[in-house]
């Protein structure tokens, strides 16, 4: 990493760190909320620049697993309130609120999901994947839009966010800083692994996959543990947006929503670290002020993305640093 | 005789009507340069293909040290001990040299699903990566990205990327492909300082260089074997010279 590489990414954290303060000085505390929608995209965008940037697989339906993992905790919730055994045929389990029960399993499903859906469809390539990726998050979209239990296509309400011993998530600037952690604690897991032996193989994947069958490797399995691993974080980041939001709906897993995590890694840069994180930030900022002006502000949004898509290859973050660092 | 490290048993391929590799039968001895030409069309690259498993072959029988691995995949090749480079440079483009070299060399030690401990900082790669750099010559490149290396350096990291995984059996597909002279003669001395240590087998359209280099020749016309021998009963072939060298050289 090149000095101005360490200073800017520095001074990024710290502006993150105190942001709550920054709006409290500047009197715009209500931008607090759309600064934790960021860092949460930011966490869904990483995770799909894991499978996307570095193992060179574009899928097309990462809101599932957010889906999975917001849903999860949505029927966790809805079985506590109503005191009601889970699924029907749980009875000595009546759902939950805590986080270091409902978090982790909406992990595990999201993960179990991208073990099944990724055993098919990652023996296919290129447009078929992406089809195929697509299917599957749609599948999941029908089957939470029948659940009539829980919603149907309208969703179930919280009454209020998950319970963490110690900290109250019902505390904006708290939530915010949990979702920080969170990112953190993630983008340093995802720099260890693509930096590890197992990165190697991934990105040796997306560069040339031949000639990594020759060299000794079957890339099959590292692509699986990958795509596990993204549908995990991307559990992960759906159980954070459903508690921000005390709201879950089918419309989380509606395909455009994986269409707008797909662009998020594409603008800020994919391949990189912090490139989905900007992406995420970028794109939300847009979208929130220039519906400010215009309720047609796709029109000036669209144009801007193809854009930076054409003239910037290496998205935001390769026009601000340099293009050096993007696969390290 | 010695137990031939790789054998072909009547192996047989078609593409559609066309029979490119017809009972081909082929013995390789433990340590010798085996060199295999043929004319333009003749089936060597597709021979290759077919002996590291990049093509399934429609009839006949491979054999690896005794092991019939006709029915393995590629990888599982690869990892009893077979390497190869390409006629048509394959590298990692935005690998640099040193992690080209490194991610062959994981390929044959150990597992490589270690998701924390960073690679670079594994002796077990970093050193091993380091001997076959010196070797080839690419040492003062390592930190270069692969596709900014000049078409002569490409091709010794091709060469590299074989070796660094430690094959018993290593397979050139035309390692002097496009290489001027300066840069032929040095790849010649460098698989001239292999030989012994591992079994090869070459495809090369230079002459001078197969007759320099080989131990033994086969001559590939049409998909079939035409003659094995010495270069010295290759050379005197008349039916190897009138199909494939033309004139007596």
């Amino acid at each position: 990493m090149s000095t101005a590489q360490k200073i800017s990414g520095a001074s990024l954290l710290a502006v993150l760190l105190l942001l709550p303060w920054l709006l409290d000085v500047l009197g715009q505390q209500y931008l607090l909320s759309l600064a934790t929608r960021v860092l949460i995209y930011g966490l869904a965008a990483s995770s799909l620049n894991l499978i996307l940037g570095y193992g060179g697989m574009v899928s097309l339906g990462h809101a599932a697993f957010m889906g999975i993992g917001g849903y999860t905790v949505g029927i966790m919730a809805f079985h506590q309130y109503e005191r009601s055994p889970v699924l029907g045929w749980l009875p000595q389990f009546a759902g939950s609120e805590n986080v270091l029960l409902v978090w982790p399993l909406a992990m595990l499903f999201a993960a179990l999901f991208g073990l099944v859906t990724g055993a098919v469809s990652l023996r296919t390539r290129g447009m078929h994947f992406i089809m195929i990726t697509l299917a599957f998050a749609q599948m999941v979209y029908f089957f939470f839009t029948s659940l009539d239990t829980y919603g149907g296509g309208d969703g179930i309400s919280l009454y209020n966010r998950n319970l963490l011993p110690g900290l109250d998530l019902g505390n904006d600037r708290v939530f915010y800083y949990l979702c920080l952690a969170v990112l953190l604690v993630f983008l340093y897991l995802m720099h260890r692994l693509i930096n590890a032996r197992f990165g190697r193989v991934l990105i040796g994947s997306r560069e040339n996959e031949q000639r990594l069958q020759v060299l000794g490797f079957a890339p099959f399995g590292y692509r699986l543990l990958s795509y596990c691993l993204a549908g995990a974080a991307a559990g992960l980041a759906g159980a954070l947006l459903v508690n921000q939001g005390e709201f879950v709906s089918p419309g989380l897993i509606h395909w455009t929503r994986s269409g707008e995590i797909l662009v998020m890694v594409l603008l800020g840069g994919m391949g990189t670290l912090v490139g989905p994180l900007l992406g995420a930030a970028v794109l939300l900022f847009l979208e929130e002020y220039l519906a400010m002006f215009t309720e047609h502000w796709m029109i000036i949004l669209g144009p801007f993305l193809i854009l930076v898509v054409l003239f910037a290859r290496g998205g935001l973050y390769g026009l601000i640093v340099d293009r050096r660092e993007q696969h390290d | 005789m010695t137990e031939p490290v790789f054998r072909l048993d009547g192996v047989e391929k078609s593409f559609g009507g066309l029979r490119v590799c017809d009972a081909v039968n082929l013995d390789l001895i433990p340590g010798e340069l085996h060199a295999l030409i043929g004319p333009n069309g003749a089936g060597k690259t597709t021979l290759l293909n077919l002996i590291t498993g990049l093509l399934p072959v429609d009839n006949g029988s491979l054999y690896f040290k005794d092991t019939d691995i006709t029915g393995k995949t590629c990888h599982e090749r690869a990892r009893l001990g077979m390497a190869r480079s390409f006629q048509i440079t394959s590298l990692f483009p935005r690998f640099t040299v040193r992690q080209s070299i490194e991610l062959a060399v994981q390929a044959t030690r150990g597992s490589s699903y270690r998701l924390w401990k960073r690679a670079d900082s594994e002796p077990g790669l970093t050193y091993p990566a380091r001997k076959v750099m010196a070797r080839i010559g690419l040492a003062d490149r390592a930190e270069t990205v692969a596709e900014n290396l000049s078409h002569g350096e490409q091709r010794l990291l091709e060469m590299g990327m074989a070796l660094a995984t430690g094959p018993e059996l290593l397979l050139l597909d035309e390692p002097m492909a496009g290489l001027g002279p300066g840069s032929s003669q040095n790849l010649a001395e460098l698989i001239a300082s292999l030989k012994g240590g591992v079994t090869i087998m070459l495809v090369e359209h230079d002459m001078q260089a197969v007759f320099a280099l080989a131990d033994r020749i086969t001559v590939l016309i049409e998909g079939r074997v035409s003659v094995t021998g010495s270069p010295e009963e290759i050379r005197n072939n008349p039916a190897v010279q009138e199909a494939y060298l033309g004139t007596p050289c």
